[in-house]
């Protein structure tokens, strides 16, 4: 009775990919694990334990699960450096990578012209400076955002702000403090708001340019 | 049964770890007079002016909603910023940069379309 219970136990692969099939993944990876500890040696269910956590954008789970494969082969390095350049972990992926893969770690770190030297790519993306965009809204408020693509915003901000900044001078020229500094201090959040926007706006708008520009390369290397 | 509580007892099946930011499990410890003033102030606006104003927001959470949450997690420094900024992005001509800038539109039911936008979505890109 007790062996046949035990053996009522005993890990099914079937099973697992059975679980896995109705999308089942949380329980399809436990059964897998349950087959991993009474065949410890099989490094292909641990790849397909790893690429299902990564096919759930658990990439630090696939990473962890990687680590356990005994054969520390090419396609080993590959896995591990494609999970770390997921999760943007790129200097921990350049120690996994090696050839023109590195070029998408360059790229990614903002290095473009090594990264396009090893890619064998033609033309750079076209990124715009955050810098610039700050100093440009640090000078005249709202123009930053003008430089990011965001016109509209950039001429509400404009309004916003000098409208603010014009109300703190009219009270202070009529000594009234109290909405002096109530303005002043809206002109002040306004101000700051518009510059650290503007920054995030460049950013936004180089990350796409970036997704984009590598996409195409990105799938052809990594896929 | 010693073997069949051997066998459990060695492949319990353990739940994965749920992601969590490193946002949501920092504890915010400074400027905690200035998080609950500011804080406050946002919770005054929302019961009194904010429903005589109606529905006006273009964002989904509304612009107060991301003030509180982004103080709440960044801090009262960070957190103003990014409220500043969107009561900036919060105008007539917010819906033009749909496809762009990484911009989702959403129909909330009983409330037409917005834009969807978390603070975590912008502090991301700090």
């Amino acid at each position: 009775m007790l062996i046949l219970l035990l053996l009522s136990y005993m890990p099914s692969l079937k099973f697992a990919e059975e679980l896995e099939k109705q999308g089942d993944y949380y329980r399809a990876i436990t059964e897998y694990k349950r087959y991993l500890f009474y065949n410890p040696e099989s490094d292909s269910i641990l790849y397909h334990v790893a690429s299902i956590y990564a096919e759930n954008n658990m990439y630090g789970n696939a990473i962890d699960i990687l680590r356990e494969i005994k054969n520390k082969d090419e396609f080993y390095k590959n896995a591990m450096g494609k999970y770390f350049y997921r999760v943007n972990f790129y200097d921990s992926c350049a120690r996994y990578w090696s050839g023109e893969k590195i070029g998408l770690v360059y790229l990614r770190k903002g290095e473009i012209e090594k990264g396009m030297k090893l890619l064998n790519l033609k033309s750079p993306p076209e990124l715009k400076n955050p810098y610039l965009g700050v100093t440009l809204s640090s000078i005249l408020p709202g123009s930053g955002r003008i430089y990011a693509g965001r016109t509209g915003d950039g001429i509400f901000s404009m309004v916003t702000f000098f409208t603010s900044a014009y109300l703190t001078y009219k009270y202070y020229k009529e000594d009234n403090y109290p909405l002096t500094t109530l303005f002043g201090s809206v002109a002040g959040i306004f101000y700051g708001g518009n510059i650290f926007g503007t920054y995030i706006s460049i950013k936004i708008y180089n990350s796409n340019k970036m997704d984009k520009y590598m996409g195409c390369v990105e799938k052809c290397l990594l896929e | 049964m010693v073997a069949l509580f051997i066998v459990f007892a060695i492949e319990q099946p353990v739940e994965p770890e749920p992601t969590i930011s490193f946002e949501q499990v920092r504890e915010r410890t400074e400027f905690k007079e200035l998080t609950f003033i500011a804080l406050s102030a946002i919770r005054l606006y929302q019961f009194t002016l904010s429903g005589k104003q109606g529905d006006v927001c273009n964002f989904k959470p509304s612009c107060s909603r991301f003030a509180y949450i982004s103080i709440k997690n960044y801090g009262p420094f960070w957190g103003i910023l990014m409220a500043s900024d969107r009561l900036q992005r919060c105008n007539p001509l917010a819906f033009q940069y749909a496809g762009k800038y990484n911009i989702e539109i959403i129909l909330v039911p009983g409330e037409g379309y917005k834009i969807k936008e978390n603070p975590a979505d912008i502090w991301k890109y700090k």
